[in-house]
């Protein structure tokens, strides 16, 4: 219990700390923020991606890396880190009380406030759906938290989101290893989950995420406020928080909901900017937060895309507002650019290509690779085929059949392809037609270039801000029809609401503090016995090579066996069994973790260096590659896993 | 003097009022957005909405019976 209370109260503190930095920078920036919930968002997500970024540069060439104190790196990282965070918080509540006593503050403007009825549909939603929606939000979130609670099984989470920030934190500084093709991703939430692993552990991760998904509800009413009013905005947040996809990412440490924030946020200040022209400083926030999402995904750059045929149809019409359009292309550019670039310089200072491991035919052609060649266009990311009619269609199979691009878990659900067609039946609405040709423009990018239901969660608010307009003209239908099609809508928020709450049923045990956490990955996480085993026996000292990808409960070095293929091609210089143990030992292996898949449910492992080492053993006899460890673990995807904790002697 | 009135034909509107509407929806995607919702909302009519609240319907079962694998 008291280590569940730690983990959320490190990232309450974290949240306040972000919250202080980012209210800082806007105050810098003199930009003015009327409302509570704006200056929250906007704050919040400048805040965040100015404390990754400060944790970044120490990491890269911070005052940790002076020879001077170099011994003493590892003593004062985290406790640099702490100080940091909590005079960070205590100067965000001493500044929040002092402007408290300057003067009363008008509660009202959190909930009714916004950009102004004016500028916006200027329509109010019916209390009892406002009430609904955010009953089924706050429930959802609360069973996400449930999930982000427990201590996170997710693959991904295991193998870079949270293996390098680990990995970052135990070197003092932002390593490079060849072998993992994500070391030099833009790592920007890793940074955030850098930062509360540094002062907690892996379950603090989780929360960032779960967090950061509230954050991205807010905004989303953030964006849909100027557009369909403050009230239906609320309703477009809790629409976009109640996605399947986005309250089962909410449950674990990835990076999705980081770049949906971000974009989120870009767009919002980029609408005050440019479409409602509040300022030009608002430009430098759409910048900053456009950095951001570049600093957490590459995908950022088709975000980037439909952003770029946004600018060109909100400036078709000649005039000073084009000049506003291309000044505000130029300044936000400049600004991502400086924001985001470390990653960028960072992955081609190591691997000679600023995308990597894309556009590996551009930048790097001549570097040898063994195996599994990456491709920038793969089959796997083009399921639905690349042509017109192939876009249109996509939206019915990503609704019908999200299995088929990515998994029905990241999933955006069935109110965008139910009530999107409502749009034609709709009054067109100022602001709505340069959002959509965004969202088209995203979903064209989207559909010729990384065909996965995750990577449209950027897309999330803008289909939500669509909706709640095509649900705000239903209070033109006759009785009988409006009735009918608000029924449905909340059916199926309320169907959304019960899978959030019963996804992680599973988890309430441990999230409560009723189950420790190592029994709890016990019976949930495949990788734990074998971490457990080994981190008994060996601790940090063994270096293993693993068939598996999660790699981040072991203490010692983890390399994944597919990537070292590829870049040495071992098994090709395998030329007789008996060489396969030298040549495993000379590259600093000293144990391997093997792994199969008893049945065709769930993941399937690559079979080469098992059969080496069967080949090797047939040689050698049974003694060689020595079992140490051997147990099948039943995975909730279906698979039956066996694995091997095998010596290199 | 004052000339007479001379009476008109009154216009001929082509094809159905269906056809009318929908020429009338198509053209209204490419107009001007620059402007703020009609000052007088009209209703929408019934079959229009019926349309829509039959497609949504339609859409809903058809995913709940894909994501229980009935389909």
């Amino acid at each position: 219990m008291l280590a569940q209370l730690q983990s959320f109260a490190v990232v309450a503190l974290m949240a306040v700390a972000s919250y202080g930095l980012g209210s800082a920078l806007l105050r810098g920036l003199r930009v003015s923020v009327p409302s509570r919930l704006d200056r929250l968002v906007f704050g919040m997500t400048l805040g965040w991606i100015a404390a990754g970024t400060i944790l970044a540069a120490l990491g890269l060439v911070g005052p940790l890396h002076v020879p001077l104190i170099g011994p003493l790196a590892g003593l004062l990282y985290v406790p640099l880190i702490g100080v940091l965070t909590l005079t960070g918080a205590f100067w965000t509540i001493g500044t929040f009380l002092a402007s408290q006593d300057s003067g009363p503050v008008d509660m009202a403007s959190t909930l009714h406030d916004g950009v102004g009825a004016s500028q916006s549909s200027g329509l109010a939603a019916p209390r009892w759906l406002l009430a609904f929606a955010a009953f089924a939000a706050v429930v959802a979130s609360l069973g996400a938290l449930m999930g982000a609670a427990a201590p996170t099984t997710a693959g991904d989470a295991l193998c870079y989101h949270l293996e390098l920030p680990k990995t970052f934190l135990a070197e003092h500084r932002l390593v490079f290893d060849p072998y993992s093709e994500n070391a030099t991703f833009p790592l920007l939430t890793e940074m955030w989950f850098l930062w509360g692993m540094a002062l907690d552990g892996p379950v603090a991760a989780s929360l960032i995420h779960w967090f950061v998904g509230l954050l991205f509800a807010g905004a989303t009413v953030v964006l849909a406020t100027p557009i369909v009013g403050r009230s239906w905005g609320w309703i477009a947040g809790c629409v976009a928080l109640l996605v399947p996809g986005v309250t089962n990412q909410m449950t674990a440490p990835m990076n999705d909901l980081g770049l949906a924030l971000t974009t989120t946020v870009a767009l919002a200040a980029w609408w005050r900017a440019v479409m409602l022209e509040e300022g030009r400083r608002w430009l430098i926030v759409a910048g900053i937060a456009a950095g951001g999402a570049l600093a957490i995904k590459y995908l950022a750059l088709l975000f980037a895309l439909a952003m770029a045929a946004g600018s060109l149809w909100a400036a078709r019409s000649k005039g000073p507002k084009r000049q506003l359009v291309l000044e505000a292309a130029a300044v936000i550019t400049v600004v991502a650019v400086s924001t985001a670039g470390l990653w960028y310089v960072r992955a081609a200072w190591h691997r000679g290509n600023p995308v990597y491991p894309f556009l590996t035919e551009v930048f790097s052609p001549d570097t040898p690779v063994y195996a599994d060649a990456h491709e920038t266009l793969p089959e796997s990311k083009s399921r639905l085929g690349r042509t017109p009619w192939g876009a249109v269609a996509a939206a019915w199979h990503v609704t019908m059949h999200p299995e088929r691009v990515g998994g029905r878990s990241h999933q955006p659900g069935v109110f965008f392809l139910a009530f999107l067609p409502g749009l034609l039946l709709a009054r067109r609405l100022r602001g709505l037609g340069t959002l959509l040709v965004i969202g088209a423009a995203y979903w064209v990018v989207w559909y010729l270039l990384r065909q996965n239901v995750r990577f449209l969660l950027p897309l999330i608010p803008i289909g939500a801000v669509a909706v709640v307009w095509v649900l705000a003209e239903m209070g033109r239908f006759p009785v009988k029809a409006r009735w009918a099609g608000m029924g449905l809508a909340c059916g199926i928020l309320a169907v959304y609401m019960l899978v959030a709450a019963e996804r992680c049923r599973g988890q309430w045990a441990v999230a409560a503090g009723l189950e420790s956490r190592d029994l709890y990955l016990a019976r949930s996480e495949p990788t734990w016995e074998a971490a457990s085993v080994s981190n008994a026996s060996f601790g940090a000292d063994a270096h293993l090579l693993s068939l598996d990808h999660r790699a981040y409960y072991f203490n010692c070095p983890v390399t994944r066996e597919k990537a070292f293929r590829r870049h040495t091609g071992y098994h090709l210089a395998v030329a007789s069994p008996d060489q396969l143990a030298p040549l495993l030992r000379k590259a600093g292996f000293t144990h391997l973790l093997l792994a199969k898949n008893l049945n065709w449910q769930g993941v399937q492992f690559d079979p080469t260096l098992p059969r080496l080492i069967d080949e090797s053993r047939v040689v050698q006899g049974r003694h060689s590659f020595r079992v140490l460890w051997d147990y099948t673990f039943d995975d909730a995807d279906g698979g039956r896993r066996h694995y091997q904790l095998v010596l290199v002697d | 003097m004052i000339a007479p009135i001379r009476e008109t034909e009154p216009p001929v509107e082509e094809g159905t009022h269906a056809s009318r509407e929908v020429r009338r929806l198509v053209a209204s995607l490419f107009l001007d957005e620059d402007r703020e919702v009609d000052s007088a909302p009209s209703s929408v009519s019934h079959w229009k909405a019926w349309l829509l609240v039959g497609w949504a319907a339609a859409i809903t079962l058809v995913y709940l019976a894909s994501m229980l694998d009935l389909i």
